[in-house]
């Protein structure tokens, strides 16, 4: 039922690129001997160069240049000096603000007859539809740059929106597709010998690999593009790399390589100054001592990670920070903290107009309110969460919170809205592939279906909630967690000492900044060319992954199942022995009773004693573990009695007047035994000196209701003696177990009805 | 009503069960009941001893006895023996039992656990009533 936002890191571009001497650059455009073009274009690089590393920076040499435009009569300044403006507000999330800029910057291209710079806009205005979401408006301008690049040969250009194009086909899940995209931008910077570019191909096709559960191709996939960076040296793609490698080493239990792997890019990460990437990592190593339920390092991940986002503003990562410490709030029952932290990041997703995000945290709200027992705040959220879901067909978003629903409406007692839900939850979760929400729609239809008598119906969906678990709890994973334990401390004082090393990175880079702000009028000269390339810095999604740990533990959860069945058999045989044994000693002891009230009291013991086991017997003959079938049980049981009690068995009839029923075993067992008190009596007292007659036994369900009778043809009201005081005391207890309703009439015998609704 | 009595000798049946209180209890009912218990054997070759011995009418014999032969191994020699009937009893579902089995003539299949009265039945069913001047219970 937990939903995990899992942070997403896209970066722009700065692949491409090698460092850039921003000494040089600074000098440049504080250079009023060089043309204005060349410190037009060192301030964009400035600009450019800080845009990830230190937006404030970025966004202080944008405004030079948009000033600076405005001085000379620059339209390509005012343009350049958009464009960067447009990028630092989308990266905060300021979407509307950035569009307004991207649009101005492209109508100046316009006027200017540029479509390089058209091309350039479009490329930024599709990486902001990418981030609000909107895949669609970022294909169509990705698309656009295509068409034009093209057009004017602009290859590298065009290269990278085949690669973005292909980014974007990745995250529709639109896996062929975007195969295709990858393999033509690979073919042509192939051609240009781009090696940097290349490796981010590759490692998107990784991504692909990964995202289709095929771990062992996309870890193939990485190292390849791994080792392309390492010999570009480009250190933010082998973060990235690095990163995306630990998330499968995750995937697959393998918590040891996956600390070693986000240490690494941690590592590399700070490196370059890049606190976003140390943020991901630091968010990603506290989902692991989530995992693991050790939530004090989990929180301090968590805070480390989210202090981090706040300081880069960065708003995706803030909300889905704040989800997840929201979430180890929650595990901890703390609901005050959990909610608070839900709603500032469900506050930020709604200004992002992130829709999937808001859908999971107003299921995550939904949760709380739940557990605080604010049924009708629970119910809101749930219902727009799942409204939101259906909007997006996310198949597995709609099985999680409908069986969420579905839980809260059993919580109410509502067990056929509980039902409702969980029907709607299991198909969309086996069409997902999603091994938890099967087992959680599983374990909720289950229990509706008992709570509702539908016993029959129940029984597979627990046997189907085992099998899920099993599946989950692997043994691997159980291994897995244990190499954990050992590797943890040392893995977390190393961490420590990174920690340590980027508080002291992020002073440094604070004291840079000032002397640059100081040298920013020495002069120099530098030449630089935007372009844009998308990397895919992200986890895979559940689905792909969970498709093929489903076949290949299927295998496993066969050999067991066959395994459990061997035992359940042997467990059977025990139960039924122990039972006939039961019921050979308390007959043993009354054969040894000399008082004859004492030893009728313990064959009578005996006799109910019986009366269960033949249930017992009936039971395991059947292939459902949880119904008995009526009507074969009342005659064995009838049959057995007129044996037992008369002494001469012929002399007594018993008709048995129904049709086949089935019950489950928790009604079939007070009945049996109320059976067996009722025919006893009669054949004690209703046909005494050697009278024939008839016992009729039938039981009949109407509806909701069951009805019971058992009636004999013998003396009736002359029989003054009804029995034994705790045979009829326990038909009194056993008819209120059922909630039912007795009535008695001796006019005609000796009739009794019981009724159950 | 009455059926008649084939014999006058009392019915002889044989115990065939590990158990020791199972086999006590059985021991007790059948004489309550007005047969005569040919003997009791925990296992297939003591049996099979009183198979020989004793000609019994009717085994009741526990098809999973501990040892190295089963219950279902003393089969064929109790069929072969006068056509000797016998109920099976058994902890098993039908399908857990040796093929071929069940469906014999003369081959009563009653699982465990029983009422004593289902027992009764049985063997009334394959011997006729106990001869009506033995004691009603022991």
């Amino acid at each position: 039922m937990r939903t995990c936002l899992i942070l997403v890191l896209l970066a722009a571009g700065i692949c491409a690129r090698s460092q850039p001497q921003t000494d040089s650059l600074r000098q440049a455009w504080s250079n009023p001997a060089l043309p204005d073009s060349s410190r037009v274009d060192a301030l964009d690089e400035l600009a450019f160069f800080y845009q990830e590393r230190q937006p404030d920076s970025a966004l202080y040499f944008a405004e030079q240049l948009y000033a600076f435009g405005q001085a000379r009569q620059s339209p390509r300044a005012l343009a350049l000096a958009l464009g960067h403006q447009g990028r630092y507000h989308a990266r905060k999330g300021d979407y509307g603000l950035a569009e307004t800029l991207y649009r101005q910057a492209i109508q100046i291209w316009k006027d200017q007859g540029n479509p390089r710079g058209i091309a350039g806009v479009l490329g930024k205005l599709g990486i902001m539809h990418y981030l609000r979401g909107d895949y669609e408006q970022a294909l169509a301008c990705f698309q656009q740059n295509l068409a034009l690049s093209d057009s004017l040969g602009m290859r590298q250009e065009a290269a990278g929106m085949l690669l973005n194009i292909g980014s974007i086909r990745l995250y529709q899940s639109k896996y062929d597709e975007a195969l295709d995209y990858f393999v033509r931008s690979l073919t042509r910077f192939e051609e240009m010998g781009d090696i940097a570019r290349q490796a981010t191909v590759l490692g998107n096709i990784g991504i692909v690999h990964n995202d289709r559960g095929d771990y062992a191709q996309a870890l193939a996939y990485y190292r390849r593009s791994l080792a392309l960076h390492d010999s570009a040296d480009n250190p933010l793609g082998m973060a990235q790399t690095l990163g995306n490698m630990g998330l499968i080493y995750n995937y697959q239990g393998d918590y040891r390589q996956a600390l070693d792997h986000y240490q690494r890019s941690i590592g590399l990460f700070q490196s370059m100054d890049n606190q976003m990437g140390i943020a991901i990592n630091l968010g990603n190593i506290g989902m692991i001592y989530y995992a693991q339920k050790d939530y004090v390092r989990a929180l301090d991940y968590h805070q480390r990670s989210l202090a981090i986002n706040e300081k880069l503003e960065n708003k995706r990562g803030i909300a889905a920070t704040l989800n997840n410490i929201g979430d180890v709030y929650f595990d901890q029952k703390d609901l005050t903290q959990a909610l608070s932290y839900y709603q500032r990041s469900l506050d930020i997703h709604q200004s992002l107009n992130d829709q999937s995000s808001v859908a999971k945290l107003q299921q995550n709200l939904g949760n709380v309110y739940r557990a605080q027992g604010l049924g009708e705040k629970a119910l809101a959220n749930y219902l727009s969460s799942l409204a939101i879901h259906e909007s997006l067909k996310d198949q597995q978003g709609i099985a999680d919170v409908a069986t969420s629903l579905g839980e809260f409406y059993h919580e109410a007692g509502n067990y056929a809205r509980a039902s409702y839900y969980g029907e709607k939850a299991l198909p969309r979760a086996r069409e997902a592939g999603a091994v938890q929400e099967i087992a959680n729609a599983a374990r909720l239809l289950y229990k509706s279906y008992k709570s509702s008598g539908q016993d029959r119906n129940a029984l597979p969906m627990l046997e189907l909630y085992h099998q899920m678990r099993d599946s989950l709890n692997s043994e691997e994973n159980q291994r897995a967690a244990i190499r954990f334990e050992y590797q943890q401390q040392a893995l977390a004082d190393s961490l420590t000492n990174a920690q340590e090393k980027a508080v002291a990175q992020l002073a440094y880079e604070n004291q840079l900044r000032q002397q640059r702000l100081q040298l920013a009028f020495a002069g120099g000269a530098g030449l630089l060319v935007a372009s844009l390339a998308l990397v895919l810095f992200r986890s895979s999604r559940r689905r792909q992954q969970t498709n093929r740990l489903l076949s290949a533990q299927n295998e496993q959860i066969q050999a067991k199942s066959q395994q459990n069945e061997l035992l359940l058999k042997e467990i059977h045989h025990r139960v039924k022995n122990s039972l006939q044994t039961i019921s050979s000693l308390l007959y043993l002891q009354s054969a040894h009773i000399k008082d004859e009230e004492v030893r009728q009291a313990v064959a009578a013991g005996q006799h109910r004693v019986e009366s269960m086991a033949l249930i017992h017997q009936k039971l395991y003959q059947r292939d459902t573990l949880a119904a008995i079938e009526m009507k074969d049980y009342l005659s064995n049981l009838a049959t057995s009695l007129v044996q037992t009690f008369a002494a001469d068995p012929g002399r007594i009839r018993v008709n048995l007047d129904m049709p086949e029923l089935e019950l489950d075993v928790d009604t079939a067992v007070p009945l049996g035994l109320i059976v067996n008190e009722l025919i006893t009596n009669s054949l004690k007292y209703a046909f005494p000196d050697g009278r024939q007659g008839a016992i009729t036994v039938s039981l009949r369900q109407t509806g909701e209701q069951l009805e019971l009778l058992v009636a004999d043809d013998g003396v009736g009201s002359a029989n003054t003696a009804t029995g034994t005081a705790f045979g009829s005391q326990l038909v009194q207890l056993l008819t209120a177990q059922l909630g039912g309703e007795i009535r008695q009439d001796t006019t005609a015998g000796y009739t009794t009805r019981l009724l159950i609704s | 009503m009455q059926a008649a009595i084939p014999d006058i000798r009392p019915l002889r049946i044989l115990i065939v069960e590990d158990e020791a209180a199972i086999a006590a209890h059985l021991y007790r009912l059948l004489r309550s009941w007005g047969y005569e218990v040919a003997g009791t054997a925990s296992s297939a070759a003591q049996a099979m001893r009183l198979i020989v011995r004793q000609a019994p009418d009717l085994a009741l014999v526990n098809v999973h006895l501990s040892g190295a032969a089963t219950g279902a191994a003393l089969i064929p020699a109790l069929r072969a023996r006068r056509q000797i009937p016998v109920i099976l009893l058994t902890g098993c579902g039908p399908d857990e039992l040796p093929a071929g089995l069940l469906g014999q003539p003369g081959l009563h299949y009653l699982p465990k656990p029983f009422p004593d009265g289902l027992l009764r039945a049985a063997v009334a069913q394959l011997l006729g009533p106990a001869p009506p001047e033995h004691p009603a219970r022991a």
